[in-house]
């Protein structure tokens, strides 16, 4: 490649070879009668998101933030030399900030082409749910998250609010 | 000898800090490193990157002003600020990606095209002639 080159032009031959060298494969678990979901905390509310969406579990580690980018975009992790985003789910569903504990984690979640890394207040469990056994959103639930929501569970005698991955991906990626 | 371009397999970088995150410019793009001299606000010839961290930082420390090689029609020069921008390497191409497609999607400084890592740290790559014409651009529809 000349140095003379058009930066643009040269920087995306650069990123194809790399994206040659990073091809990967997917396996999907699909369950007709049970869903497995993963639960996690937001401010000490339990919610949830399928299990089928989320590729990993990790401990937070250090993030770079990236100039000129939402506030919700935390910035960029590096998980065994890959670089994945990571977001604030808190920013994006409108909630106040999660306080720092040791128990957050962040969920690396994958939908529809779009994979980030998701931080949340705590990884409660992961559970094996009938899907009959998921009722619709209450209408007691604010306009501003009912559309992110497909529906409500309940674990250990406690509401869990099940988040729609692909909607809550389409809001973010709308603002 | 075949004329089929060479596939690049490493990139010498120029690495700098800005509040603190690695970045790298490829060192051909980069026309020199000087002190700041008097006024260092936000000008034509003289962008603060960290001003897209939010508020701008004290300058402290070892803040220098790194000058794009490439001039403009009119011969005007054009540099940024950033911190300790001293080390030189050679990086693999197998230490570069992409960046994430959301963030491709989101960022708003256009010139940011990959990241790198460097010591098992996430660096981030930047174009400077991009940054300077995204930075001109701004600054005439202001």
């Amino acid at each position: 490649m000349e140095q003379g080159q058009n930066p643009a032009s040269r920087n995306d031959e650069i990123l194809g070879a790399v994206r040659e060298r990073l091809s990967a494969t997917q396996i999907v678990d699909v369950n007709e009668d049970t869903v497995q979901l993963v639960l996690f905390t937001l401010l000490g509310a339990y919610y949830a998101i399928s299990g089928n969406d989320i590729k990993e579990i990790l401990y937070p580690g250090k993030i770079t933030p990236i100039p000129g980018t939402p506030p919700f975009l935390l910035g960029l992790v590096n998980i065994r030399g890959d670089v994945e985003s990571v977001i604030d789910f808190n920013l994006l569903l409108s909630l106040p900030k999660e306080p720092d504990t040791p128990n957050k984690r962040i969920l690396i979640a994958e939908k529809n082409d779009v994979k980030t890394g998701i931080m949340v207040g705590s990884v409660v469990d992961v559970v094996e749910l009938l899907k009959s056994s998921i009722g619709a959103p209450i209408g007691t639930i604010d306009d501003s998250r009912r559309d992110l929501i497909s529906g409500i569970a309940t674990y250990r005698d406690r509401s869990v609010t099940i988040l729609d991955l692909a909607k809550v991906f389409q809001k973010m990626e709308g603002l | 000898m075949g004329n089929a371009p060479q596939r690049m397999e490493r990139l010498e970088l120029m690495l700098f800090r800005v509040n603190g995150v690695l970045f790298g410019a490829e060192l051909h793009q980069v026309g020199g490193v000087f002190a700041p001299e008097g006024d260092t606000s936000t000008g034509e010839e003289l962008t603060r990157l960290d001003d897209f961290f939010g508020e701008p930082s004290d300058l402290q420390g070892n803040w220098k002003v790194i000058r794009l090689k490439e001039k403009s029609a009119s011969g005007s020069e054009w540099g940024f600020l950033a911190e300790d921008p001293e080390d030189i390497v050679n990086i693999s191409i197998d230490d570069i990606r992409p960046l994430p497609a959301i963030v491709e999607k989101l960022k708003t400084i256009k010139s940011l095209w990959g990241s790198f890592i460097y010591q098992g740290e996430i660096g981030l790559l930047l174009d400077l002639s991009g940054l300077c014409r995204e930075t001109r651009s701004r600054n005439a529809s202001d």
